[in-house]
């Protein structure tokens, strides 16, 4: 699958904005397609000693729309969120479908051009987070969202504050204490 | 979790956060008692701090991660085509790499999974496969052997031989701030450059020289990888698209690190061999640095940072790198191309001259002198002439005559000695340079007088004026009283104006050599060369030669017959210099070279050991000639003597024998090149020294270049060099072209002489080669009957074994085996173990071989030719006559960087094995191999028997026109064949069946 054109995809945030709502039905697929291509060439895994970081890479995505002046900030956050979230419904349906074929202990036939095809370890740390994501976000939806975009995204702390029109300090300080609740969630012992 | 409860918690925890580990626990213990369950919920959030890597990575890469390893893991086990997968050993530049077993061959090989996003476009595969089968066959002992590349089920994999070792990478990650010596680095980086030169010369370029792409071996040999797989992984419009981006995400494949891209590589341009040498400049600055000449933060700035900086000097990192290495690697990273190094051999070139240079610091140490500069003048005030007003100045590019000695006591004992002693005296100067006696007698029969003609004051002044010399020594020998006074003269070449007299006294006839000696030295002094250089290079020749003067007499005049090239006459007066005193280690060293010449290596051998054994009681100079010998004659360790060569001519840059003894070790370890350059600078400095003709004439055939050798050969027999050796070659070149009346001049030559017989050989030879097996036999039986009778068993041992190949090649056997056993008896050498054994072997005779191969390795352990040519094919041939191909390949391996003095047994009995396992391809490789270089050994029946064994390769493969056109070749060849050779039956018909 070919990547969007950036200036179709501004364009749509464009129209959009503009009132345009068939504009934001195009631009969803368009961004969707565009993650779950990055997130297959990365899966896949085909270099080690890239300079590159997959997170980086999700990143330069998202920096060659920050830097186009001709989209606002209401648009950009609002676009982050959507990808932040399509990326959260990628990785954690991909680690459900590990799990499940875990599980179901089928022989996997093995094939390098397509990694969903693998036998796999579950990911449990993902679908761990996804859930108890949900009862941080039904008490601070806001600080969910730093969550969402911070591990699904890969947004840095900065740019997270940018985004959601916060101070880098308030993004430090609600990301310190989810990560400590989740932590409490996902590691402390039963009991 | 009501929202209300959760920024309840929220507080507390931040709270907690702030304060100490003490503060902390009394704070737990006041909220426990206000509220358990709070301090349970808020107690276990602080526990987060104790995990700073929890959700630390976004899920990504995490994922990422996750089935990275999902993926290595799911081939092992699995079988890939006949590989089964063992584990994983990691990835390289591209793709992982696992551990498999060949279980066809029952090999451990390395194998490579390619992503299938370089593989989905057929021909870019193709084009791939085709660079890298090239560059592979290449053989090149830097290049990593490819065994195959394939693809079952859309899975396409290389298969390399197994390297055990590290990348470099690696290697640089675990030294101390990972960077290596300078001596370290260039060890590496001049085997880089040697495969890129070869590779290059074949027409291929890496494209992707990193760190990651060099496995160094525990023995460290590096091994360059994937060569031409940048091709793959390059975007398909490189070419097109010159903006940077379009190297990085844009067309979706993420090239690897930009680190050590060349500048024209980063603009996307078209790209040739000068990118690796900017890689490699690249590279070679970050072994020395410790880090990579181009660095930065992102992509994009280090993509700037090539097209645009330049890089930090060396010595910011490594203070104590030398100069050189700084100019050197400065040159292989100009941004324009056309600035750079032009080819990976000029860069090789300049490296391998500094790594000598260190190496040579290391040994001498560094403070004992600094080598005098080629051309250079560093040296004491320079002499007054007397009573002259021009300034003479000899400086160590000009040369100086010695004339004879006059004898004015009466003596006998001192003709001839003092001029040899003096010669000896001053030859261990490095600063001084005589006038190599074969150009004297040169020059005198130029001006029509006997070669022999005493060298009064007179001749050796017109000897200056035709040379244009600015100087020569006349010295003189009187009595006085009961004692003697001696007399060193230097005089002005043109003017015969006297520069400088040394006048010293002996008490007795007995103190004459050391007296010579304080004399020389004085005159050394007063001639320019620094007092630092005569205290390191001065022996007195009483303590280097020997104190009985009727000895040293004797290894005089022997030397004069030398010269005069009465060399058994010769023999006789050095063998009366060691009966006289047995310490006399240049007598034994001139014993061992006269014996090598005739055919009498063991006996070589055992002399070189003997003035190799006495080395402590020789000058530099010859002690370095002696140690080469040593090697060269006795271990039979070529690398040591070479390194022993390389240091003669370093230090002695202007003697003509050391680029004769780097040209001998070059040729067998198949250098061709350097041993060419060697051999022409030999002439160059001595043009009339006649051995240089042969040795650089036989370097020209070995490296398959016959019009140039025989070119050299006229210019020898026109100044009279008639050397045997000189006309052996002429008759291999001559058979060689199919120029039967040129091979008629050469035995017309030898008739008559004494070593007539040697002639014999050479028939039996150009017989074996044309399919005469009868003829080959009975000129081998002449050959080696007249060869025993004369003297030299080693040579008829040679010539017996010889045949006793010749006989397995044109498969009588009974009669091989009998040459063989024939030819032990007569001797067990160098030369004849090796060839019966093979013979032997061949013939199936294994059980006597295993006691031949245990006297080979035992008798020469350090032997490179024994070891890597020798016991492995022999090895190889058993593993044939058991059927066991694969095995023979195996024991194969050693052979191939030493190829060149192998006389084409590796690449046959590998060929032989690639047709048993049905590999065409590789089977048809070998055997061009060998068509490609018949120089190696020119009468070998094995060259027409490669266009029998590329016609059967050709079978394999299907490849008609080829098959057609070997077969044809071979026919031709054998034209004059013995009707009824079962060979030549047999490959008729294979090739028309319906006639058979």
């Amino acid at each position: 699958m070919e990547a969007a054109p950036l200036h179709e995809v501004t364009q749509l945030l464009i129209a959009w904005r503009n009132g345009d709502r068939a504009a934001f039905d195009q631009l969803i697929p368009l961004v969707e397609s565009d993650l779950r291509r990055l997130a297959r060439v990365r899966l896949k895994g085909e270099r080690r000693d890239h300079t590159l970081q997959p997170a980086a890479l999700v990143n330069e995505t998202y920096l060659r729309l920050i830097n186009e002046k001709a989209v606002d900030w209401q648009d950009r956050a609002h676009f982050f969120a959507i990808a932040s979230d399509r990326m959260r419904d990628i990785l954690v349906d991909y680690a459900r479908r590990r799990a499940r074929a875990k599980r179901g202990g089928q022989t996997i036939r093995i094939s390098l051009t397509d990694a969903d095809h693998f036998a796999s370890e579950p990911l449990p740390e993902i679908i761990a987070v996804d859930e108890a994501l949900k009862t941080l976000t039904a008490a601070d939806a806001r600080q969910g969202r730093i969550v969402v975009l911070r591990y699904f995204g890969g947004l840095t702390e900065d740019e997270i504050a940018a985004v959601l029109n916060l101070s880098a300090r308030t993004v430090r300080r609600e990301w310190k204490s989810a990560r400590a609740w989740l932590y409490s969630q996902l590691r402390a012992p039963v009991g | 979790m009501t929202p209300e409860r959760w920024q309840h918690i929220k507080a507390l925890y931040e709270e907690a956060a702030e304060l100490s580990a003490a503060a902390r626990s009394a704070w737990l213990v006041r909220l426990e008692a206000e509220d358990a369950a709070l301090r349970r919920e808020v107690e276990a959030m602080l526990a987060a701090d104790q995990d700073s890597r929890f959700l630390d990575e976004p899920a990504l890469a995490q994922t990422e991660r996750a089935a990275e390893t999902e993926r290595r893991a799911a081939l092992i086990g699995q079988r890939l085509g006949h590989y089964q997968v063992l584990s994983a050993i990691g990835a390289g530049g591209m793709g992982e790499i696992y551990l498999a077993r060949d279980l066809q061959l029952e090999r451990e090989v390395a194998l490579k999974v390619l992503p299938a996003e370089f593989t989905t476009d057929a021909e870019r595969v193709r084009r791939f496969a085709r660079e890298a089968h090239a560059v592979s066959a290449l053989n090149h002992p830097n290049i990593i052997t490819i065994h195959e590349i394939g693809a079952v089920e859309n899975i396409h994999y290389i298969v390399t031989e197994y390297v055990v070792g590290e990348t470099l990478r690696q290697r640089l990650m675990a030294a101390p701030q990972q960077r290596l010596t300078a001596a370290a680095a260039l060890e590496l980086a001049v085997q880089i450059a040697a495969a890129l030169v070869a590779a290059h010369e074949a027409g291929i370029t890496h494209r992707d020289i990193k760190p990651e792409n060099v496995m160094v071996r525990r023995d460290g040999i590096v091994k360059v990888l994937d060569f031409g797989l940048a091709k793959l992984t390059e975007p398909q419009a490189l070419e097109a698209t010159s903006n940077v981006a379009g190297l990085s995400t844009e067309s979706g494949i993420v090239m690897g690190t930009p680190r050590y891209m060349s500048p024209e590589q980063a603009r996307g341009e078209r790209v040739d061999a000068r990118t690796d040498i900017f890689s490699l400049g690249g590279l070679l600055y970050e072994m020395v640095a410790g880090c990579a000449p181009f660095v930065s933060a992102t992509t994009g700035e280090t993509i700037a940072a090539i097209l645009r900086d330049e890089p930090l000097p060396l010595a910011q990192y490594a203070t104590n790198s030398p100069g050189e290495l700084e100019r050197i690697i400065s040159q292989a990273l100009r941004k324009e191309r056309a600035d750079r190094y032009q080819t990976a051999a000029a860069l090789l070139a300049d490296l391998k001259e500094l790594k000598q240079q260190l190496e040579l610091q290391t040994r001498l140490g560094e403070a004992a002198f600094v080598v005098p500069p080629s051309g250079g003048a560093s040296r004491q005030p320079s002499l007054q002439p007397q009573g002259g007003t021009t300034n003479v100045v000899t400086t160590n590019k000009d040369l100086i005559v010695l004339a004879d000695f006059e004898n004015k006591t009466g003596e006998a004992v001192f003709d001839g000695t003092l001029k040899q002693g003096l010669a000896m005296q001053l030859r261990q100067s490095p600063f001084l340079s005589l006038f190599p006696e074969e150009r004297v007698r040169h020059t005198l029969r130029l001006m029509k007088l006997s070669p022999e003609e005493c060298v009064t004051a007179k001749i050796a002044q017109e000897i200056c004026l035709r040379h244009n010399l600015k100087a020569f020594i006349a010295g003189s020998i009187a009595p006085m009283g009961s004692h003697y006074v001696i007399t060193l003269e230097a005089l002005q070449g043109q003017t015969g104006w006297p520069l400088e007299t040394e006048q010293v006294e002996a008490k007795s006839k007995e103190q004459v050599l050391r007296a010579l000696s304080q004399a020389a030295a004085r005159l050394r002094a007063t001639l320019g060369e620094s007092l630092s250089s005569i205290q390191q290079f001065d022996k007195e020749l009483e303590e280097t030669t020997t104190e009985k003067l009727e000895a040293f007499q004797a290894y005089a005049l022997g030397y004069e017959q030398t010269l005069n090239g009465r060399l058994m006459d010769a023999i006789q007066l050095y063998r009366r210099a060691v009966e006289l005193d047995p310490d006399f280690s240049y007598a034994w060293s001139m014993l061992s070279i006269h014996h090598s010449v005739f055919g009498r290596p063991g006996l070589a051998a055992e002399y070189a050991e003997k003035a190799y054994l006495l080395k402590e009681r020789v000058s530099d100079y010859e002690q370095l000639q002696v140690t080469f010998r040593y090697h060269y004659n006795f271990t039979g360790d070529l690398h040591k003597a070479l390194d022993a060569a390389t240091l003669f001519k370093r230090i002695y840059p202007r003697t003509s024998t050391a680029p004769i003894d780097l040209l001998v070790a070059y040729d067998l370890l198949g250098r061709h090149e350097q041993a060419v350059a060697e051999g022409r600078e030999a002439i160059q400095l001595n043009p009339n020294f006649a051995p240089a003709y042969f040795y650089l004439g036989r370097s020209l055939v070995r490296a398959n270049r016959f019009a140039e050798a025989k070119d050299i050969f006229q210019q020898a027999l026109a100044q009279k060099f008639d050397l045997t050796n000189i006309h052996a070659a002429l008759y291999l070149i001559a058979c060689a072209e199919g120029d039967a009346a040129g091979m008629q001049q050469q035995l017309d030559w030898a008739q008559g002489r004494p070593d007539e017989f040697v002639a014999f050989d050479w028939q039996a030879g150009a017989a074996a080669c044309a399919g005469q097996g009868r003829k080959a036999q009975e000129f081998a039986r002449r050959a080696i009957d007249a060869a025993a009778r004369g003297n030299t068993q080693e040579l008829a041992a040679r010539f017996a074994t010889e045949q006793a190949l010749r006989g397995v090649l044109l498969e009588d056997y009974a009669q091989a085996e009998a040459d063989a056993l024939h030819g032990l008896q007569l001797a067990r050498g160098r030369a004849s173990l090796p060839r019966a054994a093979l013979a032997l072997a061949l013939c199936g005779a294994a059980q006597q071989v295993k006691p031949l191969i245990d006297e080979l390795s035992q008798r020469y352990p350090e032997d490179t030719v024994s070891n890597t040519i020798w016991l492995p094919t022999i090895r190889a041939a058993l593993a044939l006559q058991h059927g066991d191909a694969a095995q023979a390949l195996e024991q194969l391996q050693p052979t191939s960087s030493y190829e060149a003095a192998a006389e084409f047994w590796p690449q046959t009995l590998r060929g032989q094995a690639y047709l048993q396992l049905g590999r065409g391809t590789e089977a048809a490789a070998e055997f061009q191999k060998i068509l490609a270089q018949r120089g190696h050994a020119p009468l070998s029946p094995l060259y027409p028997l490669a266009h029998l064994g590329l016609a059967r390769a050709a079978t394999l493969t299907g490849a008609t026109a080829q098959r057609r056109q070997a077969y044809e070749a071979f026919f031709v060849l054998w034209q004059e064949a013995d009707a009824d050779l079962p060979l030549l039956l047999a490959a008729q018909r294979e090739f028309q069946p319906s006639l058979g």
